[in-house]
C-alpha cells in the first residue's frame, strides 16, 4: 500500500471517529432534555457491555423482566412506550362497538329495563343493528344523540345495573403457588 | 403357588400405592378447588371400564435439591387408551395432587410416548392440562420435555385430531402445547392460561390484575381465541369432547361412515322466514344453518369469540360438514382481523381432515377503521383468502343476501375454486353498497342537480335495479344457480353427493406461506 494512501485512510477515520463523538453528544443531549421533560429524574446505572464504562440509562429503557432479578437495559419500541395500561373495564357503560350512527333510541333516561330489553338501533355497516340490554338496571343517561356519527367504544349510554357488579373474583392462588412442590 | 400369590399382592400393592396419587390429603385439597382428580376425570369422560392406564411405576429422574428421596407417584401424569362413544382415543391427564403436575423429564416422557402411540395408532389425542409448569428442580430437562411436546404436537397436526382440556392452571411455556393443538376447551373459574402470571406483571408494568380477569376461562374464550369450548364445569366440559369426537373422524384418511339421516326441523326452523329481505334488518344465521343440517343439530366452536362469523359442524346426509357463515346480528356480520383468523384456521381444520365446507354468505364487506387497519387486517383477512384457495374437499358457497366488495371474494367465491356457487333471489352481488357506489359513480350528475338529495336517491334506486341483484353475476356464471331458499338443503346435498371424488392437482411443493 503506498503511503499517500494509508495517510487518506488515516484521515478517513478521523473524520468518522469525529463524525461518531458528534452523534454521541447530540444522543446525550436529547436524553438530558428528555430527562429534564420527564418527571422521573432518577437515572439507573446499569454497566454497558464493556464492562468497563458506567454509562447513565433513563429509566424508561430500562426493563426489569422478573422482580429482584436483573435489569437489562435495552431500547423500547414505541408501541411499548405507547401501551395502555389495562383498566377493568366498567361493564355497565353502554359502548359502541363499531363506527356508526344511532338511528333510534328505545329507552328514556330513568327507564327500567330488564335483561335482553331492546335499548337502541345503532345503524353501522349497512344494518340496522339492535344493542340489547346485557342485564337489568336502570338508564341512568343517555351520551348519545341521535343521527351523530359516533366512532368506535363511545359511550353511547350508562345503563346502572339492579345487582352490585363484583369485580373482585375469589382467587387465592398466586403464580407462586404454580409450579410448586409439595 | 405361593410364590405367584405373592408376586400379585405385591403387584396390588404397588398399584394401589400409585393410585393414590398425591395422597388423601392432596386429593381433598384438589377437589375443594372445585375440581377433581386426575383419573375420575379420566373415568367420566371415557366409557366405563375402557381406560387402560400405561407407565404407572414411573419415577421421576430430579437427583438435585433434596428431590432423590422424594416418590412422586407417576410422575404427576396419567396416561392410556380407552374409548369414547366406542371410538378409540388415547389420553394423558396431568395430576395437580402430585407435585402441582409439574413437568420434569419422565412426566415429558409419558406425554411423549402417549403422542407417538396416537400417532402411530391414528387415533385422537386427549390432553387434560392441569400443571404449575416446569419442575424448577430438573432445570433445561424439564425445558426438552415440553420442547419435545411441542414437536410432536406439530408433527401430529393435521393427522390426527388433538383436543386440549385445560382443566387448571396451565402457565408459562406449558400453553403452547394447548395452542399448537385443534381445540381448546376451557372449564369457567378452573381453567387459566398465560404466559406470564399476575405477579410480574404487576412488578413489571405495574399492572394490578387478577388471574381470572387476566386468562381466565371467559377471556379466552371471548377476547383471545385461545380457547374454542367454554363449559361451566367440568361434566360439561366432557359432554362437549364427546360431541365433538362424534363429528370429526379418527384421522386424516378416514372416510364419511355416515349415520342415520334425519331430516331438519322445519316447523322451528323456517328457512324462507328467517332471513329478511330487507337488507339493513339482522337475523341469526345460526337459524339457517340448523334449516339445513341433519335433524336441526349444528356445533358450534368458538361461539363467543369474534362472533360475527359462525363456525361449526353439522350433517348433511349423514356426513359431517364444516359450516362457515357471516353473522349479521354480531357487527353487521362484517369481516375483521379476528373473523378472518377464526374461519381460516377452522377451514384448514376441515381440509386436513376431509371435511366438506358449505359457505353461507350475507356481509357488507371488511371492516373499515383505523384500528382494524393498525392491527393488520390486510394480513388477517389475506389468511381467508389463502385457507379458502389451498382447501381442496368440496367446498359449496350460499349466498344469502349481501356480497359486497373483497368480502364476495374471500368467502370461498368462485374465484377461489368454489365447486359450487348458489345464491338466493335476494342476493346483491357487487363491488359496493349502493349508497356509495351511487355517490361515486354519478358524482357529477348528482353535484349538478337542482335538488341533489333527490338525484342521489334517484340514482340509488337505478344502481340497486342494475347491480344489487344475483343475475349480473349469474350472466357471467359466477354462480351456478340462483335457487329458492326452501330447495337449499337439497341442493347442498346433491353437491355433496356428485362432489363425493373430487380430485384436485397442485403444484407440487414442501408447502405454502400462508399469511401468519
Amino acid at each position: 500500500m503506498k503511503i499517500s494512501e494509508k495517510r487518506a485512510l488515516v484521515q478517513k477515520r478521523k473524520l468518522e471517529e469525529e463524525k461518531k463523538k458528534i452523534r454521541l453528544e447530540k444522543k446525550i443531549a436529547r436524553e438530558k432534555s428528555r430527562k429534564t421533560a420527564g418527571k422521573s429524574t432518577k437515572s439507573v446505572k446499569a454497566k454497558s457491555s464493556k464492562g468497563s464504562k458506567i454509562v447513565d440509562v433513563t429509566p424508561a429503557e430500562t426493563l426489569q423482566i422478573f422482580p429482584d432479578a436483573r435489569i437489562f437495559s435495552t431500547n423500547l419500541t414505541n408501541k411499548f412506550r405507547n401501551r395502555k395500561v389495562w383498566q377493568r373495564p366498567d361493564t355497565q357503560e353502554i359502548k359502541s362497538i363499531i363506527p356508526g350512527v344511532v338511528s333510534s333510541f328505545e329507552v328514556k333516561e330513568g327507564d327500567h329495563v330488564e335483561a335482553g330489553a331492546h335499548l337502541l338501533t345503532y345503524e353501522a355497516m349497512k344494518m340496522q343493528n339492535i344493542v340489547l340490554a346485557p342485564f337489568a338496571g336502570t338508564v341512568e343517561k343517555i351520551y348519545a344523540k341521535v343521527g351523530e356519527k359516533t366512532p368506535k367504544g363511545v359511550v353511547l349510554l350508562y345503563l346502572k345495573s339492579d345487582d352490585a357488579i363484583v369485580h373482585e373474583i375469589e382467587d387465592d392462588s398466586t403464580s407462586g403457588d404454580l409450579g410448586l412442590i409439595v | 403357588m405361593n410364590l405367584l400369590k405373592r408376586k400379585i399382592s405385591e403387584l396390588q400393592e404397588r398399584t394401589a400405592k400409585a393410585l393414590q396419587g398425591g395422597g388423601a390429603n392432596a386429593i381433598a385439597k384438589q377437589i375443594a378447588m372445585g375440581k377433581l382428580p386426575a383419573r375420575e376425570r379420566i373415568n367420566q369422560l371415557l366409557d366405563p371400564g375402557s381406560f387402560y392406564e400405561y407407565d404407572l411405576f414411573i419415577e421421576h429422574e430430579a437427583r438435585e435439591f433434596g428431590m432423590e428421596g422424594k416418590d412422586l407417584a407417576g410422575d404427576g401424569v396419567v396416561i392410556g387408551t380407552g374409548t369414547i362413544k366406542g371410538k378409540p382415543i388415547a389420553i394423558y391427564a396431568q395430576d395437580f395432587t402430585v407435585a402441582g403436575g409439574s413437568l420434569g423429564s419422565m412426566h415429558a416422557r409419558k406425554i411423549t410416548k402417549i403422542m407417538d402411540y396416537a400417532l402411530r395408532m391414528r387415533i385422537p389425542l386427549i390432553g387434560i392440562n392441569d400443571s404449575g409448569g416446569a419442575r424448577i428442580q430438573e432445570g433445561v430437562n424439564s425445558l426438552a420435555g415440553y420442547g419435545e411436546i411441542f414437536f410432536r404436537n406439530t408433527l401430529a397436526s393435521g393427522v390426527i385430531p388433538q383436543l386440549s382440556v385445560i382443566l387448571g392452571p396451565c402457565a408459562g411455556g406449558a400453553v403452547y402445547s394447548p395452542a399448537l393443538t385443534d381445540f381448546v376447551f376451557v372449564v369457567d373459574k378452573i381453567s387459566k392460561m398465560f404466559i406470564t402470571g399476575p405477579e410480574v406483571i404487576k412488578s413489571v408494568l405495574g399492572e394490578e390484575i387478577d388471574m381470572e380477569s387476566l386468562g381466565g376461562a371467559r377471556i379466552h374464550s371471548e377476547i383471545t381465541g385461545n380457547a374454542h369450548f367454554f363449559a361451566h364445569s367440568e361434566q360439561e366440559c366432557f359432554e362437549q369432547i364427546k360431541t365433538l369426537l362424534e363429528y370429526i373422524p379418527s384421522h386424516n384418511e378416514c372416510k364419511c361412515t355416515g349415520k342415520k339421516v334425519e331430516q331438519p326441523d322445519t316447523k322451528n326452523f323456517k328457512i324462507d322466514k328467517i332471513v329478511p329481505v330487507d337488507p339493513t334488518k339482522p337475523y341469526d344465521v345460526r337459524d339457517v344453518i340448523r334449516a339445513v343440517t341433519d335433524s336441526s343439530e349444528f356445533f358450534e366452536v368458538q361461539e363467543l369469540w369474534a362472533a360475527n362469523i359462525v363456525i361449526g359442524f353439522g350433517r348433511i346426509n349423514g356426513c359431517t360438514v364444516g359450516f362457515v357463515a357471516n353473522q349479521p346480528l354480531v357487527l353487521a356480520g362484517v369481516l375483521d382481523c379476528d373473523s378472518s383468523d377464526k374461519a381460516a384456521r377452522f377451514i384448514r381444520y376441515c381440509d386436513s381432515f376431509n371435511i366438506p365446507i358449505v359457505t353461507l354468505e350475507d356481509l357488507p364487506g371488511y371492516l373499515p377503521g383505523v384500528d382494524q387497519e393498525h392491527a393488520g387486517v390486510i394480513r388477517h383477512g389475506a389468511k381467508l383468502l389463502y385457507a379458502y384457495s389451498e382447501a381442496t374437499v368440496p367446498k359449496v358457497t350460499v349466498i344469502l343476501r349481501k356480497a359486497y366488495g373483497g368480502g364476495y371474494i374471500a368467502m370461498n367465491s368462485r374465484h377461489l375454486r368454489a365447486d359450487f356457487v348458489f345464491a338466493w333471489p335476494m342476493a346483491e352481488i357487487a363491488v359496493m353498497g349502493p349508497e356509495g357506489a351511487a355517490n361515486i359513480i354519478f358524482r357529477k350528475e348528482i353535484m349538478e342537480a337542482e335538488d341533489p338529495e333527490a338525484m342521489r336517491k334517484q340514482k340509488v334506486e337505478e344502481y340497486k335495479q342494475k347491480f344489487a341483484n344475483p343475475y349480473v353475476a349469474a350472466a357471467k356464471g359466477y354462480i351456478d344457480s340462483v335457487i329458492d331458499p326452501k330447495d337449499t338443503r337439497k341442493f347442498l346435498i346433491h353437491a355433496f353427493e356428485v362432489s363425493a371424488n373430487k380430485v384436485v392437482k397442485r403444484p407440487s411443493k414442501k408447502h405454502g406461506i400462508p399469511p401468519f
